[in-house]
């Protein structure tokens, strides 16, 4: 009876083991399944980083050619603001012009045809008095809706160094 | 001679806690059954990161393309499409073959590149100010001279305007296409697009050029 009694307890401890262990490995099961759910593959990571790039820079190639085939009304909207605050104008040339508020899928692939919003945030220009400078800063942001439903955003910002002068359209570089 | 009571307790014990060879082939059935599906799930895993290599090499392939592309000058790349089934290679101007549009072989896949060029069309709007008939336009924006902001404050000197540029922008979008697996037959695809304005002898063109 002795001997049954030593065998039944070991048995119990056992049990009490395993069930831990069992435990222990539900958890870390658990675990994983939720950080791989949550977790994008770095593909599409990179897809993203790379499409939202093209846009927001097709947006920035726009709003700089704007500005080459209409300089004068530009610094005229930008003065405006400058001196009598009225940025109606400049804001009208820049963020609020349609053209520079976009839906596109031109940049798609087999496992991402997601659109892709985008739009210029900031037109500005950067003088420097002091030291003769100028340049022309636009910023653009593109936006979109990733497949976990996520918002996934991109900021790219070009500085374009100008020279003004007189009765002439402006030599411009890109500084950035 | 006789054991103890303890002796036999431990002898019992160690003859229960024995394994036979019954219950050794039935462990080693149960563990080679459940390691089918793990081994399933390694195999599966490094067909995944397989694609995932063709995958990324195919992006990187694409953007550093496009990347090229957009910086050729804008009249060097004509409208139409390039590469595919064929080949195209443009050069510098030195005649140094610089980006190949066509079939590669990266790492034994094979990546099928084409450059699409197109006219981007659209509109510009904006608020022009209107300079004619106001004194000294030619200081507008000098230091010295008439200051010309008084003017901008004036409505009436503003008038809206919409302007295509279909002659000054294009897009050009480059498209990758690979086998992601040996496996399949399928072919994916990869596309990026940018556009690309013309700002090349921009000293011969005013606005009156501009088409409206």
């Amino acid at each position: 009876m002795k001997g049954f009694s030593l065998n039944n307890k070991r048995r119990a401890s056992a049990v009490a083991v395993a069930i831990v262990f069992a435990a222990i490995l539900l958890q870390l099961a658990l675990a994983y399944v939720y950080i791989t759910s949550q977790t994008k593959p770095q593909t599409v990571q990179i897809d993203e980083s790379i499409r939202l790039e093209c846009e927001a820079r097709s947006l920035t190639e726009l709003a700089l050619l704007k500005f080459f085939l209409f300089t004068s009304d530009y610094y005229a909207a930008w003065e405006t603001g400058v001196h009598h605050g009225d940025w109606t104008h400049s804001n009208k040339f820049s963020v609020d012009a349609p053209e520079f508020k976009i839906v596109s899928s031109a940049s798609n692939s087999s496992f991402n045809t997601t659109p892709v919003n985008a739009w210029i945030a900031t037109m500005t220009l950067l003088t420097d008095s002091r030291y003769n400078e100028e340049a022309l800063q636009i910023v653009a942001t593109a936006k979109y809706t990733d497949q976990m439903n996520r918002p996934v955003s991109k900021q790219i910002t070009g500085i374009y160094s100008l020279s003004r002068e007189v009765n002439s359209l402006p030599d411009v570089e890109m500084a950035q | 001679m006789k054991k103890s009571y303890l002796e036999q307790c431990l002898q019992k014990e160690m003859r229960v806690r024995a394994f036979s060879l019954l219950e050794i082939m039935v462990g080693l059935f149960i563990m080679a059954f459940t390691f089918i599906p793990l081994i399933n799930l390694l195999m599966g895993t490094l067909e995944f990161t397989k694609r995932d290599d063709r995958t990324i090499t195919a992006i990187n392939l694409c953007y550093s393309k496009l990347k090229r592309a957009v910086e050729f000058p804008f009249l060097e790349i004509a409208v139409g499409t390039y590469g595919g089934t064929g080949q195209k290679t443009f050069s510098t101007k030195d005649g140094t073959p610089d980006l190949f549009f066509g079939v590669e072989n990266i790492k034994g896949t094979l990546y099928r590149t084409t450059l699409n060029v197109t006219q981007a069309t659209g509109t510009f709007t904006l608020d022009t100010f209107n300079f004619t008939g106001l004194e000294d336009v030619s200081s507008s924006f000098s230091d010295s001279g008439t200051d010309m902001t008084k003017y901008f404050a004036v409505p009436a000197n503003w008038s809206s305007k919409t302007v295509s540029y279909d002659n000054f922008c294009k897009r050009y979008s480059v498209t990758v296409e690979w086998q992601p697996s040996e496996k399949q037959n399928a072919i994916n695809h990869y596309t990026l697009s940018m556009l690309k304005g013309n700002f090349m002898g921009f000293t011969q063109v005013n606005n009156s050029s501009v088409q409206e």
